[in-house]
């Protein structure tokens, strides 16, 4: 499947967006979780709604619109793709608290945030975007199989489709089941392959037949958030970012999930910017 | 069983209370999952990968899917699993016995109960598949969108052969939290009904093999014919007042299953039997379908089953192409004027060709099947 990345959007703490991460890639050890904690920006989010927002759609909100921009698209024409890994579970924590207790006097505005497609819903709303809007999962290969749903949209509908990928830090007992230190949004807004002076061309195909062992080893990461004190699983697709940042082409693969492999071919190009 | 209860009329709600919450509403309930608790492996153990496994073991279909894997090969086969609770109820059980300084029971520490694709990834590895699998949680549309998705990975040639399913349970997060939102009703649910008073929970699990394949009657096939995705881009929890998004989204399916409005037999409602819902609704598909297509909420006897309303529905809709009997609105029996829709409250056995079904969930997410007879 052939299609062309035209923006990105990134927002982690200590990484507000597409130049910010270009520079950090020089120095990737500068990142720690002791970098200055701060809100995203968000500016599509009407003041009077940013308190009902939770963060994990200010970020993903964040990103999306960054890579908007960038593609100079209106966002609500974009169809739409988010995923997370392990979801909103700032608002998990809550809900399981509040029913531990006798009460379980739950908030219905925290009840209806919990469903896994807030952050589409949110953005739509902000947007005024009516197109299709999905969330999907796939625990670790959360990443690879989103690229491949928002690849299958933008080819079948024909029309610029935004990928969003987003975790944000689990406390206890949460990071006891998956450790993740520091939140991290991020987005590519991808159109069908064309001139290259659009957008910088991707080639995506699924490779079958891996055994499982190949296929565990497979994300290609010269540098990642994956180091004790700042780990998050959907730093797995920041080697597709990597690769835009550069100007070459290059091979990268994805374990996409039960030995399957997903293999991208980034053809050589200009660095997407705004 | 289904067919004898659509045939039956026979609801599946009931009044016993769930275990721990003194909300007074009718549920769903798959009473074999309380009766047979045959664990899982502790990684995978939840009500809802239950159910999955249930599900899985009916109407010969591990069998089915077994023949597309020696058929198309194990890595050409994918699972797409719509669901809004995944493994929860297993989440509410591990906060409810933490240990000292906010930490998980050894036993509950597994990442594969916690997070959204628990099912997903315990249904690829029940039927040994070695494509991609993924899940998909857009509230009430997640798996009548993974009919949409399947269609479309089909056509780009990712798979030969999808399995799509949807499995949601009951647990106190959904109990508690459309109680507090106040759409839960204390009778069960009437739907489309002058003093319908609100949604019955249920739970279900379904799946269905999706291939490009050309199949005949005779293979007991139906073909998906069409399908339309949209946001209302309105609210998180209310339809949009004129069912924009609802309409957009019938309409996308209509197109893209190259028919005419009065093509369409059957429409199963998305008829959860709140006041808004089916008064929305209602309005879109007025605005929409003409008079003679017969409308129906099959949400009486399965109760709303959140996640897995899209196949839940979506199988009741294709089995009215087979069997030719259109499923009436049971507990129904007063149709609300204002919503402008002719009512089937009674089964009827009218031989449909063409059947659609509406999906719609919170963040105004909305989507819509076409389904026809195969040739």
């Amino acid at each position: 499947m052939k299609i062309s990345v035209s923006g990105i959007g990134i927002w982690a703490h200590g990484i507000a967006n597409w130049e910010a991460f270009q520079d950090w890639r020089q120095s990737p050890d500068t990142l720690s979780p002791s970098a200055e904690a701060t809100a995203p920006p968000a500016d599509i989010i009407p003041p009077r709604e940013k308190r009902r927002v939770p963060l994990i759609t200010r970020m993903a909100i964040e990103a999306g619109i960054q890579a908007c921009r960038m593609a100079s698209i209106d966002p609500g024409e974009a169809t739409t793709v988010f995923s997370s890994c392990m979801g909103d579970t700032d608002v998990t924590d809550y809900m399981c608290r509040v029913l531990a207790t006798p009460e379980k006097a739950m908030s219905p505005t925290k009840f209806h945030n919990s469903v896994h497609n807030a952050t589409s819903g949110y953005w739509s709303i902000f947007t005024g975007g009516h197109h299709s809007g999905g969330f999907v999962s796939a625990y670790l290969h959360s990443f690879a199989t989103a690229l491949i749903e928002a690849a299958t949209l933008t080819i079948s509908e024909n029309k610029p489709t935004l990928l969003v990928m987003y975790d944000i830090a689990n406390r206890n007992p949460m990071h006891d089941a998956c450790p993740i230190d520091t939140p991290l949004a991020y987005a590519l807004l991808l159109r069908a392959a064309g001139d290259t002076t659009e957008g910088r061309n991707i080639s995506l195909a699924v490779a079958s037949g891996i055994d499982d062992e190949k296929s565990a080893h497979a994300n290609t990461t010269e540098f990642h958030f994956e180091r004790p004190g700042n780990l998050n699983p959907a730093a797995n697709g920041l080697a597709l970012l990597a690769a835009l940042g550069d100007t070459g082409s290059q091979q990268l693969h994805f374990a996409a999930g039960n030995g399957s492999v997903l293999d991208i071919s980034v053809g050589a190009g200009a660095v997407p910017s705004a | 069983m289904m067919r004898e209860s659509i045939a039956a009329k026979r609801s599946g709600l009931d009044e016993r209370p769930w275990p721990d919450s003194n909300i007074t509403t009718w549920l769903g309930r798959v009473s074999e999952l309380d009766t047979s608790p045959a664990p899982l492996p502790p990684e995978y153990d939840s009500r809802n990968n239950r159910l999955a496994r249930l599900a899985l073991q009916q109407d010969g279909f591990q069998l089915k899917v077994s023949e597309a894997i020696e058929r198309y090969g194990a890595h050409r086969c994918a699972v797409m699993l719509g669901t809004s609770t995944s493994s929860i109820g297993r989440t509410e059980a591990s906060y409810r016995r933490l240990e000292q300084d906010d930490h998980f029971n050894p036993d509950d520490r597994y990442a594969s109960l916690h997070n959204p694709h628990s099912t997903g990834a315990f249904v690829a590895e029940q039927l040994g598949i070695k494509g991609p699998a993924v899940t998909i949680s857009t509230a009430c549309s997640s798996s009548a969108r993974a009919f949409a998705s399947a269609a479309r990975w089909l056509e780009c040639g990712l798979a030969d052969a999808v399995v799509v399913g949807g499995v949601d349970t009951l647990c106190l997060s959904v109990i508690c939290g459309f109680n507090s939102l106040q759409l839960t009703s204390t009778e069960p649910c009437r739907p489309f009904d002058k003093n319908r008073a609100g949604l019955s929970l249920g739970e279900a699990g379904g799946f269905a093999l999706v291939t490009r394949e050309r199949l005949t009657r005779e293979d007991n096939a139906v073909a998906l014919l069409g399908y339309g995705e949209s946001l209302d881009a309105h609210h998180m929890s209310s339809a949009h007042p004129e069912g924009l998004g609802a309409k957009l989204a019938m309409q996308a399916a209509v197109q893209r299953a190259n028919i005419a409005w009065n093509d369409i037999h059957y429409l199963n409602l998305h008829g959860t039997g709140t006041r808004s819902n089916d008064a929305i609704e209602g309005l879109a598909c007025h605005t929409l379908l003409p008079e003679t297509t017969l409308c129906s909420s099959t949400k009486s006897w399965t109760g709303h089953t959140l996640g897995a309303a899209g196949i839940t529905e979506a199988v009741i809709s294709m089995d009215a192409l087979l069997t030719g009997l259109v499923p009436g609105t049971l507990h129904t029996q007063d149709p609300d004027p204002d919503t402008m829709l002719n009512i089937l409250l009674d089964n009827r056995a009218s031989n449909p060709q063409t059947v659609m079904s509406n999906s719609f969930g919170f963040g105004g997410n909305n989507c819509c099947l076409v389904f026809g007879k195969a040739l």
